[in-house]
């Protein structure tokens, strides 16, 4: 048996197409894309779409006032879907035995640029703004540690885009090494000013819908939110099988035109899982609509032999950044676990580009071949993850 | 707590402005008052390992976290291309985040690449660029238990695969004062990194040398720090 798979108890879900499971499986299943929020580009002025969470966001805990940011407020909103999943493991394995390993690449920044441009104009940081406790990395584990009570390791992974799906590669082994009998697990990201305009600087950014494997597609719309998971060692209808990783040794910001690094995260995930390509129902693709990230998946796919349908996602959540692998791994187990399962449709202007492998593009309400879905997350530095999740009571 | 195991250190090597080489560092450690870090900006190591053409895109977190990965690769002896790298830092690319925050304060254009150098995992980046590593690297931050929870990633993932050896480097810089009020500093005081190959069980000792010094991470609090950390070994 896979030395990383773990059943998935429960999940909760927070992001443009949705602010729970119900309202994003309505989105999934009717390919519906965000409702973008237009932002502002500082320097060009250009105007850009995001996809941000409309939904009203908790305010915290008095004792966690300190944790305050947008990151915490939806990773507090999405704890309240998981909160049963959450108590019912304190109480059966006890509170040391329940860990927090998530991701992010955002945290609390968008506190940080409020605090920083308030310190511009009068010398001073806001009262409330908290270093440690809003910025630092470290701050979502530790604010979902505190806000649970779960007293087990608590970290957070931050590997840019790549950073949820790794963090659930390593609470799944924490629950092998028996380090933990329960991980919460998965992701959160903010939308602020550093990663619209950063994004933005490197060209990478549409000022239109974006339109994976297009041949139209010029680039990506970034969005927010997070899932988040509680797995254990218990069997259960959803599983996380494995996964796999890999760096592409070749550019800070640019993926290997090859895909080699992607098809060996994806071989890896699959070897880790115990499967063939062929087992595979379907691919979630990281499938971000820029004309570099399209063009290297869609040509790893093929050299990974997989003739399943793939999708991206992106359309309908924009680019969670650090929570995307965590969001389109909810999105997976959403589309595959619905009474009706139905593959994530790929919401694009229906302009496949020529210039790409053929590849089976999912198309909307087209039926799952298979219980076993592989989800791919790549990000700067050439660090790639793909997941491979399953549902095994679905045939 | 950090972990119910130990792990045995095969080598280490750390750095920081007023500690470059071994010695230095035995004798920090072997002072039980030793100096604070001296406040004089210090450049980082030079780094002959590494391509010019990708040395000058080096960051100066990357810099420190290679001068350290390629010193305690080399006192092991091992290819350090080949085995999963843990990458454990508080703060990350801290120094390019606040000249990021600047620039955009000024209405002026982000530069792309100070932009794609401020994600928190820069030095795996250029570790897998430079030596051609296509393995596995992970990236963990936990505030004042960062350290510990890189060391947990270390054992987890050496007791859930098959590799021999995997490489924690904890590193950080100091954290620009645009983020802190003076009266509430963030640790650490000076940049440092510090790089360690573990391995699950010790290799057969050459005759006649010292045995690998094990760490038992059951008897370890999770705040340890840097200096805790190397007194056990």
């Amino acid at each position: 048996m896979s030395t990383l798979r773990a059943g998935i108890a429960d999940f909760g879900i927070l992001c443009a197409a949705g602010d729970d499971r119900a309202a994003c499986l309505a989105s999934l299943q009717a390919g519906r894309r965000f409702a973008p929020t237009m932002c502002r580009a500082k320097t060009t002025g250009q105007m850009l779409p995001v996809a941000a969470v409309s939904t009203p966001l908790p305010t915290l805990p008095v004792a966690l006032a300190s944790f305050q940011c947008r990151n915490n407020a939806m990773a507090a909103h999405i704890l309240a879907q998981i909160q049963p999943a959450i108590d019912q493991c304190l109480a059966r394995f006890g509170p040391a035995r329940v860990a927090v390993v998530v991701g992010s690449s955002t945290s609390g920044l968008d506190e940080t640029e409020r605090a920083h441009r308030q310190r511009q104009q009068n010398g001073h940081l806001p009262p409330g703004y908290h270093f440690e406790h809003q910025h630092a990395m470290g701050s979502l584990a530790s604010f979902i540690a505190q806000a649970t009570g779960a007293l087990g390791p608590a970290y957070t992974h931050s590997t840019a885009c790549a950073s949820s799906a790794r963090a659930m590669l390593s609470a799944a082994a924490l629950l092998h090494a028996n380090v933990a009998d329960a991980v919460i697990t998965g992701g959160v990201d903010t939308l602020c000013d550093l990663t619209v305009n950063g994004f933005h600087a490197l060209g990478a950014l549409s000022d239109a819908p974006m339109n994976p494997l297009s041949a139209h597609r010029n680039g990506l719309n970034i969005g927010e939110g997070g899932a988040l998971f509680v797995l254990t060692r218990d069997e259960a209808p959803l599983v996380l099988l494995g996964g796999g990783e890999s760096m592409d040794a070749h550019h800070m910001s640019a993926p290997d035109p090859t895909g080699l690094g992607a098809r060996l995260a994806m071989e890896r995930a699959l070897q880790s899982a115990g499967l063939a390509a062929s087992d595979i129902a379907y691919i979630n693709l990281h499938g971000t609509a820029t004309p570099a990230n399209d063009a290297m998946e869609t040509l790893a796919v093929r050299d990974l032999q997989s003739a399943a349908p793939i999708s991206s996602t992106k359309p309908m959540t924009g680019h969670c950044l650090g929570a995307a692998g965590a969001v389109e791994a909810a999105l997976c187990c959403l589309a595959i676990a619905a009474p009706k399962p139905t593959m994530p449709p790929h919401i694009y202007d229906g302009a496949y580009d020529p210039a790409l492998p053929p590849l089976h593009v999912v198309s909307a309400g087209e039926r799952f071949s298979g219980c076993y879905i592989l989800s791919n997350s790549f990000a700067f530095g050439g660090s790639n993850c793909a997941l491979v999740l399953g549902s095994e009571v679905t045939s | 707590m950090i972990a119910p195991g130990s792990l045995v250190c095969a080598a280490w090597c750390a750095a920081a402005p007023d500690r470059l080489t071994h010695e230095d560092w035995r004798r920090f450690l072997a002072d039980p008052n030793p100096a604070a870090p001296s406040e004089t900006p210090t450049k980082p190591p030079v780094l002959s390992q590494v391509p010019p053409m990708l040395r000058r895109r080096l960051t100066p977190l990357s810099r420190w976290v290679l001068h350290t990965w390629y010193g305690a690769c080399e006192r092991a002896h091992i290819d350090g291309s080949e085995h999963p790298l843990i990458f454990a830092s508080r703060h990350g690319e801290i120094a390019i985040l606040a000249d990021l925050l600047d620039t955009m304060s000024q209405g002026a254009p982000l530069s792309p690449t100070d932009f794609c150098h401020s994600v928190h995992h820069t030095p795996t980046g250029y570790m897998s660029m430079a030596a051609h590593h296509r393995g596995i690297s992970r990236t963990v931050s936990a505030g004042p238990q960062t350290l510990a929870a890189g060391l947990l990633e270390t054992w987890t993932l050496l007791h859930t695969s098959d590799a021999p050896y995997a490489l924690l480097t904890a590193a950080d810089e100091v954290v620009p004062d645009v983020f802190t009020e003076a009266d509430a500093p963030v640790p650490p005081a000076a940049p440092y990194a510090a790089t360690f190959v573990f391995q699950r069980e010790p290799c057969d000792a050459t005759p006649g040398t010292p045995a690998a010094p094990r760490l038992d991470l059951s008897s370890l609090g999770r705040d340890i720090d840097l200096r805790a950390l190397l007194r056990e070994l």
